[in-house]
C-alpha cells in the first residue's frame, strides 16, 4: 500500500504537515512504514532497495505474529516483542518489563543482550546528538559519551545497527581530538574507515585526519621529551624514551645535557 | 489629509491581498507540478491518508508513506 504525502504550505490542506506528527525531526524526503492506523511503525534503515525488503519483510512477519497473539499465542507474544525492539516500535525497558528472561531461548538471551547494548549506547549517542547551545556543552556531551564508548569499544562492543556503528565511532574519533588521545581517535577512525571504506568523499576526510593524529602523536612525543629534558636535539623526538625525562637516557640526542 | 490617509490604507491592503492570493496560487501551481512528475504518475499512489487507513486493513498489509514537498526543489 503506497501512500504519498506532499507537503505544500497551503493553509488548510488536510495531512499537510503530517510528518512532523509522525517524525522527530522533519526532512525530504522521508519514508516511513505505517500500521493501517496511520501510526509509524518503522523509519528507513537505510537507502538501499535490501534494506526496505528487509523492513517490509520484518513487518509482514510482525503482522502475522500480532494475528497470532490475538489469538492467544504467549510464544508468539514473546517474538513479538523483539521484533518490535527491533523495528523501533517499543523500546528496550518496555521488552524487559513485557519478558521474562528466564523463560526465554539461549538465542532470544543473546539478543536480549544485544538489545541491551544497543539501548544504552542510544542513551548516550543521544547526548551527543541533543542540541547544544555552546560549543563547550557539545564538548562535554562527547566527553560524556566518548569516553563510555572508548571503554566499551576496548572490550569490542560495538552497536549492531551500522548507521550507529558510525555515530558511535564518530563520537570516540571526536573525543580523541579534544582530549587530544591520538590513540582513542584513531580507534574512531579506525571504525570510521571500517564502514565508509567505500565513499571516496569519507575516505579523503579520514586520510587528512590520519595526517592530523600523526602530526597530534609527534607533537604529544616532543612535550613528553621537553619535560625535563631540554636541549635535546631532533634525536629526542624519535628516541626519546621514559629515560629522557630522567636526565635523558641514550636516544634523546646530542644536545641533551641532563 | 484623511480621506489620503484612508486611500493609502487601503491601497496597501489591497495589494497585500493580491500578493497573498498569488503566494497562494503559486503553492497550488507548485502542487500540479509536483504531481505531474514522473515517480508520482508512474505509481498507484494513494494521496489520502483516511483511505490508505482503509486499505491497509483491508489488505492486511502496512503503509509504505512517502513524504516530499511542492513548495521548495
Amino acid at each position: 500500500m503506497l501512500y504519498l504525502n506532499i507537503m505544500t504550505r497551503i493553509e488548510g490542506r488536510k495531512d499537510d504537515a503530517l510528518l512532523s506528527e509522525l517524525a522527530d525531526r522533519v526532512a525530504f524526503p522521508t519514508m516511513m512504514w505505517l500500521g493501517d492506523d496511520g501510526k509509524r511503525l518503522a523509519g528507513q534503515s537505510g537507502r538501499a532497495v535490501a534494506d526496505f525488503e528487509t523492513t517490509a519483510g520484518l513487518l509482514t512477519k510482525r503482522a502475522e505474529l500480532v494475528k497470532k497473539v490475538a489469538a492467544g499465542d504467549k510464544d508468539a507474544k514473546t517474538e513479538l516483542m523483539f521484533l518490535e525492539c527491533d523495528l523501533g516500535i517499543i523500546d528496550f525497558d518496555t521488552l524487559e518489563e513485557g519478558v521474562d528472561v528466564s523463560k526465554l531461548t539461549a538465542k532470544q538471551k543473546e539478543t536480549f543482550q544485544r538489545m541491551r547494548v544497543d539501548a544504552e549506547i542510544d542513551d548516550l549517542l543521544a547526548i551527543v546528538s541533543a542540541r547544544h547551545k555552546s560549543r563547550e556543552a557539545y564538548e562535554t556531551a562527547v566527553r560524556t559519551a566518548g569516553k563510555e564508548f572508548a571503554a566499551m569499544a576496548a572490550k569490542g562492543v560495538k552497536p549492531s545497527n551500522k548507521n550507529k556503528r558510525l555515530q558511535y565511532f564518530q563520537a570516540i574519533f571526536s573525543y580523541g581530538m579534544i582530549t587530544k588521545d591520538a590513540t582513542t581517535a584513531t580507534v574512531g577512525l579506525d571504525g570510521l574507515e571500517a564502514g565508509l571504506k567505500d565513499n571516496e568523499r569519507a575516505m579523503t576526510w579520514i586520510n587528512k585526519q590520519r595526517q592530523v593524529l600523526k602530526d597530534m602523536a609527534a607533537d604529544a612525543a616532543d612535550e613528553a621529551c621537553g619535560d625535563g629534558c631540554e636541549g635535546c636535539g631532533e634525536g629526542c623526538g624519535e628516541g626519546c624514551g621514559e629515560g629522557c625525562g630522567d636526565g635523558c637516557g641514550d636516544g634523546c640526542g646530542d644536545g641533551c645535557g641532563g | 489629509m484623511r480621506i489620503g490617509l484612508r486611500m493609502a490604507v487601503a491601497a496597501l491592503a489591497g495589494a497585500l491581498a493580491l500578493s497573498t492570493s498569488g503566494y497562494a496560487q503559486s503553492l497550488e501551481d507548485k502542487l500540479e507540478k509536483k504531481l505531474a512528475k514522473d515517480f508520482v504518475k508512474n505509481a498507484t499512489w494513494e494521496l489520502d491518508l483516511e483511505t490508505a487507513k482503509k486499505k491497509s486493513k483491508e489488505s492486511g498489509k502496512p503503509i509504505f508513506a512517502y513524504f516530499t514537498r511542492s513548495y521548495a526543489p
